[in-house]
């Protein structure tokens, strides 16, 4: 079960709840200087994905990204494809990339990909299942059309809201709050999302391994 | 490391016993393992003492454990 339906949702906010009526925005800038000019792009998603942790949702502060649509390139792998959700959990080597690629990729990387065993792949991504609620969309293939209602958060995306009703974790969302993830989903999300920002780069870990 | 086997007159000499004579334990680094070789005072193989896996090395596969993604995204294009 991804979602928990109308009648076992909790009242209060938690992390990774579908939720709506909050406006996004992020800045661009060209050049970064404290004299630069910038841009500040305001949008009001359908859905958004509350990204603070649960112990996390009060003093009017708010995590959220974007519930957006999958992008084309991940359907370029029959594994994927066929069930979208699976970058949510780690999954085998051989399965991680398209298979055209897997036969032709170099034997010292599929020997580390076999070491490593199963692990995350689009590790900034977790994929939301089909709910009536999601509009359905299509992805352009050349080998055929899909149509879907699988949607995606990307963790980058993160937005910080400032809501005065977010006074304590008892905040009741009332209307805004949409769907709720399944506590087993949401500790998949938990997993995903920590192992995004544990990941180590090499040469840092060959300095504490020193 | 390798357990020890008490010496016992129904068992023959194994590896990791001690033998009576007077013996050195030398140290010897062969890729990712460190071997304590037990020789004679004057350099002769008497056996090897333990065999341990270098704390470098185990230290070095905790760090990459650490690492739970595979880094494919370069596989995958945009139609």
């Amino acid at each position: 079960m991804f979602y928990l339906n109308s009648s076992q949702m909790g009242e209060t906010l938690r992390f990774g709840d579908i939720i709506q009526g909050f406006p996004v925005c992020f800045s661009v800038i060209d050049i970064p200087s404290p004299q630069s000019a910038f841009n500040i792009t305001v949008s009001a998603p359908t859905y958004a994905v509350v990204l603070s942790p649960c112990c996390s949702i009060s003093d009017k502060v708010l995590a959220i990204a974007p519930l957006q649509q999958l992008e084309n390139k991940l359907f370029s792998n029959p594994y994927l494809a066929e069930e979208p959700t699976r970058i949510n959990s780690m999954i085998p080597p051989e399965k991680s990339v398209p298979p055209v690629h897997w036969e032709k990729m170099l034997p010292e990387k599929k020997a580390n990909m076999a070491a490593k065993g199963k692990a995350y792949i689009f590790v900034d991504k977790f994929v939301y299942a089909p709910s009536d609620l999601f509009p359905e969309y299509t992805i352009n293939r050349k080998d055929g059309n899909i149509k879907t209602r699988y949607y995606v958060v990307d963790f980058r995306a993160s937005n910080k809201i400032s809501c005065d009703s977010i006074k304590d974790p008892k905040y009741l969302p009332g209307a805004c709050k949409v769907l709720q993830l399944s506590v087993e989903i949401r500790e998949l999300m938990r997993r995903k999302i920590a192992s995004f920002y544990r990941r180590m780069p090499e040469e840092e870990a060959a300095i504490l391994a020193s | 490391m390798i357990n020890k086997f008490k010496e016992s007159s129904s068992m023959s000499p194994a590896t990791g016993d001690h033998p009576s004579e007077q013996s050195v334990i030398r140290t010897v680094n062969f890729e990712r393992y460190a071997i304590e070789l037990e020789l004679t005072t004057d350099g002769k193989f008497l056996s090897i003492s333990s065999i341990k896996v270098q704390k470098s090395f185990i230290e070095s596969v905790g760090s990459k454990q650490i690492s739970d993604v595979h880094d494919v995204e370069e596989y995958y294009n945009e139609e």
